[in-house]
């Protein structure tokens, strides 16, 4: 058994994109020879290798043991993931990748809006001697979806290319996939139930248990990747706020600073001297706060005389510990007590 | 499927399945033969029903829990079927396969279920998923609409429960014909109505009413503010008066082969003719939400579950009916009788309660519904329930009303509640044969056959490479005899 981390991403579309960028926005980027070429690595981190496959056999590969981790679309994780199998959900939202599953009906169909609607219908094909046909790439979320809003009475029809045709064509009666703005359901004359999502996706990163205990090597590699990824995906949400604030001392304008502690940063102020030629005693602030926060901090700065304000992005933000590697060895460990006590 | 569990490929079990061997078989045979004794003692005869049958079956009126939970799948002649995921709808199927013989029938049962159950995803892997194969001991008393047969179904459970070693067996009996009733006296569509049924056990729980009128608003059942009706219902009337006017027209058919513009705009119609008798909805969920909060506990403010007396939980509902204007309703009367019938039955009263808020996870049950509840130290577990399902029979072809009830108990629970105290049937006595040497196999085969027309029970073991003191551990307190030469030597020969 190799003690190299194998991370596989898709090779297509929107979500191999998206974790191109994350990983390179992570200080990880992804070296990759050509294009053609479905091996890769990062060499900010020397141990993973990236392989490139498609996303609907990402969860499978990860499943039965030839990826460590992997990076998928919950829909198509939820659809394809081995009820036995050894894989986990190691971080459940990349923050990129949102989608939906939804069931679709031609727009035609101006009495049936919410699912309500289509189990009457489906009742009512039933009686008339057929089944509500239902044209998906997710038999299985989409058969559970259905039964337990009480649509009992249907036939799956299995579709590999564009589903939107198929009630047209008249192959299917309607249609569930996945749509992110509903533009191209509408374009081909369907429309979402009101209540008809089936399950709301997004990019996540799963991994397999039993690899990833194999080697210590492994989770090492693992904790490096997730610490770049969740400092990264946490960063987006503050911003860094430098004012110059003229006082008497670094502690008295910290004093007046943490009157509104809300308005401090995340553990308070950093205030510092500044060395300046006109003999007036400037000090610089700084404040590390939500990116909702940052008017209110630099109103706050202003309040307090705060001039030359600088609003910048953050790159990572680093915890004291790295929430999903926790949240990952914590869950390891359960497995493997529960694989004990079996 | 079957699953491949490591990396050399060994086949592991199929998730969810699990194997009954030694100690526990034998807890669980005895633990059979205890439930169906009780059951015989009523006059209940034995059946068991195919472990496949048409998917059909079990999509009539069993409702969307159990139909998510099939483990369905294509015949090799195409046919849809179903491993059984309860044993009910296939009893019912009999009984209507065999109309000449006289009713009431009574039948019991003693059976593997199939449910299917996924791991919930944010779970980490583990060797144990959720059970997918459960043995479910059960009664249906198919013909009889006498209350005295409600009573005596509860009694049957409640006996089963307590002869299996499980300290306290208590019933919580609850009625989904009460709530139809009920919801028969407003005005509302067939739609709210099942939609109010379905939410009993949410308008229970604390909060729970805000999270169903929420819901109830989302799916269009009650007006939103500045709508005179519901967002769907109003859209329907709307787009009949603009089609009339000619100010719309249906889409184009092209879109859709399969509905003609005449069928939905009969929908539509059905649809604004359903708003029009939904007005009631509102004040049905406000009663529904305090019913579902009576039951014998709270009624007695804070009483001990020794203390709770059903008739109180009744009392408190017939004020609440009657304060809503509603009189005297025929099911509250019935479940009054029913309490009565099963105590008179044998279930001690102070281990009966009644909880408006109970609701059954089948949809075919009709009248009263019951829970079978063990209690062993400070473990309490849900060991099964039934009740009363009138419509099954009619919704599975029967050309009359025939009304019917039962139950069913988890037998696994019952097991695990019951633990090694419970007194399965002695073992057998073993006597192992092992040779001394490799020419013995003969003499030991010789031997077996002696010993066994001797009456004794008598494993042999050919080879004396095998530890024969071992494997006599894995057959209780079996001796062991060795056999060589001509001699027989042994601890107890």
């Amino acid at each position: 058994m190799t003690d190299r981390l194998r991370l596989a991403i898709p090779s297509t579309g929107a979500l191999e994109q998206g974790a191109v960028r994350l990983l390179a926005d992570s200080d990880a980027a992804v070296s990759r020879v050509n294009s053609r070429r479905y091996t890769a690595e990062i060499p900010a981190i020397p141990g993973i290798e990236v392989i490139y496959q498609r996303q609907s056999d990402i969860t499978t590969i990860v499943d039965s043991g030839n990826a460590d981790l992997g990076i998928v679309g919950l829909d198509r994780y939820l659809e394809a993931r081995l009820e036995d199998g050894d894989s986990l959900v190691v971080a459940p939202d990349l923050e990129y990748g949102q989608s939906r599953l939804v069931i679709a009906v031609p727009d035609s169909w101006l009495d049936i809006t919410s699912m309500y609607d289509l189990s009457d219908l489906s009742l009512e094909f039933h009686e008339r001697g057929h089944d509500l046909r239902v044209a998906t790439k997710y038999p299985r979320l989409v058969k559970r979806f259905l039964n337990l809003r009480g649509i009992n009475y249907f036939s799956m029809v299995a579709i590999n290319g564009a589903l939107e045709a198929a009630p047209r064509i008249g192959y299917a009666d309607i249609i569930a996939d996945i749509s992110d703005t509903g533009n191209t359901l509408r374009e081909n004359n369907l429309r979402p139930l009101t209540d008809g999502v089936a399950i709301e996706s997004q990019a996540i990163m799963i991994g397999n248990a039993k690899l990833l205990t194999s080697a210590d090597s492994k989770l090492k590699l693992t904790r490096q990747l997730l610490e770049r990824i969740e400092a990264r995906l946490r960063s987006r949400f503050y911003r860094r706020v430098t004012a110059n604030v003229k006082g008497k001392s670094e502690g008295e304008i910290a004093e007046l600073i943490l009157a509104s502690p809300e308005l401090s940063g995340m553990r308070g102020p950093t205030v510092s001297k500044v060395f300046t030629t006109d003999g007036n005693q400037w000090f610089s602030v700084q404040i590390v706060t939500r990116k909702s926060d940052v008017m209110r901090v630099v109103d706050h700065l202003r309040s307090l005389g705060g001039t030359g304000t600088a609003v910048t992005d953050l790159q990572f933000l680093y915890r004291q510990e790295c929430e999903l590697f926790r949240s990952l060895v914590d869950r390891l460990d359960q497995s493997a007590k529960a694989a004990t006590e079996c | 499927m079957v699953s491949i569990n490591d990396r050399n490929g060994k086949i592991g079990r199929a998730p969810g399945f699990e194997d009954r061997a030694g100690r526990y078989f034998e807890r669980v045979e005895a633990l059979m033969n205890v439930a169906r004794d009780v059951l015989y003692a009523r006059g209940y005869q034995p059946i068991e029903t195919p472990l496949i049958e048409q998917t059909e079956l079990f999509l009539r009126r069993s409702g969307g829990l159990l139909s998510s939970q099939l483990f369905d799948f294509s015949a090799p002649d195409g046919s849809e079927v179903s491993l059984r995921p309860e044993l009910t709808a296939p009893v019912v199927r009999h009984v209507l396969e065999q109309p000449t013989l006289p009713m009431p029938r009574r039948l019991q049962y003693g059976s593997p279920i199939f449910r299917y159950a996924e791991r919930p995803y944010d779970e980490p892997p583990s060797s144990v998923p959720n059970k997918r194969q459960f043995i479910q001991v059960g009664a249906e008393l198919v013909g009889d609409a006498h209350c005295f047969a409600d009573g005596e179904t509860i009694a049957s459970a409640y006996e089963l429960g307590r002869a299996s070693n499980i300290d306290q067996v208590s019933i919580r009996i609850g009625h989904v014909g009460l709530i139809r009733e009920v919801l028969g006296c407003f005005e509302l569509s067939e739609r709210s109505r099942v939609f109010l049924a379905n939410n009993v056990t949410r308008l229970a729980e604390p909060d729970g009413a805000t999270a169903v009128v929420d819901e109830a608003k989302r799916l269009g059942l009650i007006p939103t503010e500045g709508r005179q009706g519901s967002q769907t219902q109003a859209s329907a009337a709307d787009l009949l008066s603009r089609l009339a006017t000619g100010s719309v027209r249906l889409p184009g058919s092209s879109d859709s082969v399969t509905r003609r513009a005449e069928d939905i705009v009969d929908g539509l119609r059905r649809k604004v003719a359903w708003d029009a008798n939904n007005a009631d909805f509102s004040s049905a969920l406000n009663l529904m939400a305090k019913l579902a909060k009576i039951d014998s506990f709270g009624v007695g403010n804070g009483k001990s579950m020794r203390q709770a007396i059903p008739v109180d939980a009744v009392g408190a509902a017939r004020s609440l009916l009657k304060e809503h204007g509603l009189g005297e309703l025929e099911s509250l009367d019935k479940l009054m009788s029913i309490i009565d019938a099963a105590v008179s039955n044998g279930v001690t009263d102070s281990d009966i309660s009644v909880d408006f808020g109970l609701s059954a996870s089948i949809a075919y049950y009709s009248g009263m519904i019951f829970e079978v509840r063990g209690h062993v130290g400070g473990t309490v577990k849900v060991l099964g329930g039934g009740g009363r399902y009138d419509g099954l029979a009619s919704a599975l072809g029967s050309p009359t009303e025939l009304p019917a009830l039962g139950f069913a108990l988890n037998l696994d629970i019952i097991a695990e509640l019951a633990g090694d105290g419970f007194s399965c049937e002695p073992r057998r006595q073993y006597v192992v044969l092992s040779p001394t040497n490799n020419k013995a196999a003969k003499e030991v085969a010789a031997t077996a056959s002696r010993l066994r027309n001797e009456g004794k029970n008598v494993v042999s073991l050919f080879d004396p490479k095998y530890d024969a003191e071992a494997v006599a551990r894995t057959m209780g307190d079996a001796s062991v005899v060795k056999v060589g030469g001509t001699d027989v030597e042994g601890n107890d020969g």
